[in-house]
């Protein structure tokens, strides 16, 4: 079979070159972003100041869950100066690594001006956060101290028989900050001294209120009848003693 | 990178809660009887002191 004229005639193929197999093309490795600037090459600190913080917080939160569920007495008067001392040595420490904290200066001045105040009004942080109330029914229940730090303190004498005292007692009562509220039996031989260092004092109906506040109350009974005596004190806070 | 300059201030005022929580404590253990009129004035010149040391030119190699 011959080719039909006018056709130019097909040139004879030549063997192509096998295409030169490329390796599989690897993306590059992922590298972490690196910042710009001269920060870059700082090596990051431990945020100490924060870490500081987080743990007094934990540590304060443990030590009132503590308190709470009574499985131990946390001396709160104790736990603040000792966080205001670890304070000022992460203060010191951090301020030789030439570190800006004004966080934890802050919360150092936030500290020492509660201490001051505690100081100033004495305020017995002890005894325990919450609502308290007690109710003894005997003579033989009735404790010589009953405490509580933040909160609500209820002392009901009201079961206590009017004449079961076989000998003068003393009962402090003593409440940090809150409200103290003695519930006293009309006609109890009950004698009190009560003070507040900031707030009020309501002994059966009289008030005094201010800084450094007393009231009291004193029967007028014969010499050796036995007489409940209520020492009632609370820094900031009031003390109510009523009848009924 | 040269090595971090200590901040002057910070010492200071790191000291003065080191001090102060030891005396609140020791208060607080009635080993000493810290009273709050002579506390108040105290707590104020410790201050005074250690914004006056803070606020002092640095030295070299001091920040303030």
């Amino acid at each position: 079979m011959s080719e039909p004229e006018g056709t130019p005639p097909t040139p004879p193929t030549l063997p192509q070159p096998p295409l030169p197999l490329r390796p599989p093309q690897v993306p590059p490795p992922l590298r972490p972003p690196q910042p710009s600037g001269p920060a870059s090459t700082v090596p990051r600190k431990l945020p100490t100041g924060r870490l500081l913080a987080g743990a007094l917080l934990v540590l304060f939160g443990i030590g009132w869950l503590v308190q709470a569920l009574g499985v131990a007495d946390v001396p709160w008067n104790v736990v603040l100066p000792v966080a205001l001392i670890v304070l000022g040595g992460v203060v010191v420490v951090n301020a030789r690594g030439g570190r800006s904290q004004g966080g934890l200066i802050a919360l150092g001045l936030v500290l020492t001006l509660v201490l001051t105040v505690g100081s100033a009004i004495d305020v017995p942080l002890t005894g325990g956060v919450g609502d308290r109330t007690f109710r003894p029914a005997t003579p033989s229940l009735l404790r010589s101290d009953y405490g509580l730090a933040i909160g609500q303190l209820n002392l009901d004498l009201r079961d206590l028989p009017r004449s079961g005292l076989d000998a003068s007692r003393v009962v402090h009562v003593h409440l940090g900050i809150g409200q103290v509220v003695v519930h006293v039996r009309p006609g109890a031989l009950v004698a009190v001294r009560a003070h507040a260092e900031v707030g009020q004092v309501v002994v059966f109906g009289r008030s005094n209120g201010g800084f450094n506040v007393d009231g009291g109350f004193q029967p007028r009974v014969p010499a050796g009848t036995p007489l409940l005596t209520l020492v009632v004190t609370v820094g900031l806070g009031e003390v109510q003693v009523r009848h009924g | 990178m040269g090595e971090p300059t200590p901040s002057r201030s910070g010492v200071v005022m790191g000291v003065f809660f080191l001090v102060t929580g030891v005396a609140f404590l020791l208060d607080r253990l009635d080993v000493w009887n810290l009273r709050v009129r002579y506390l108040l004035p105290v707590l104020l010149i410790a201050l005074g002191i250690a914004v006056l040391i803070g606020g002092r030119p640095p030295r070299t190699g001091e920040r303030s």
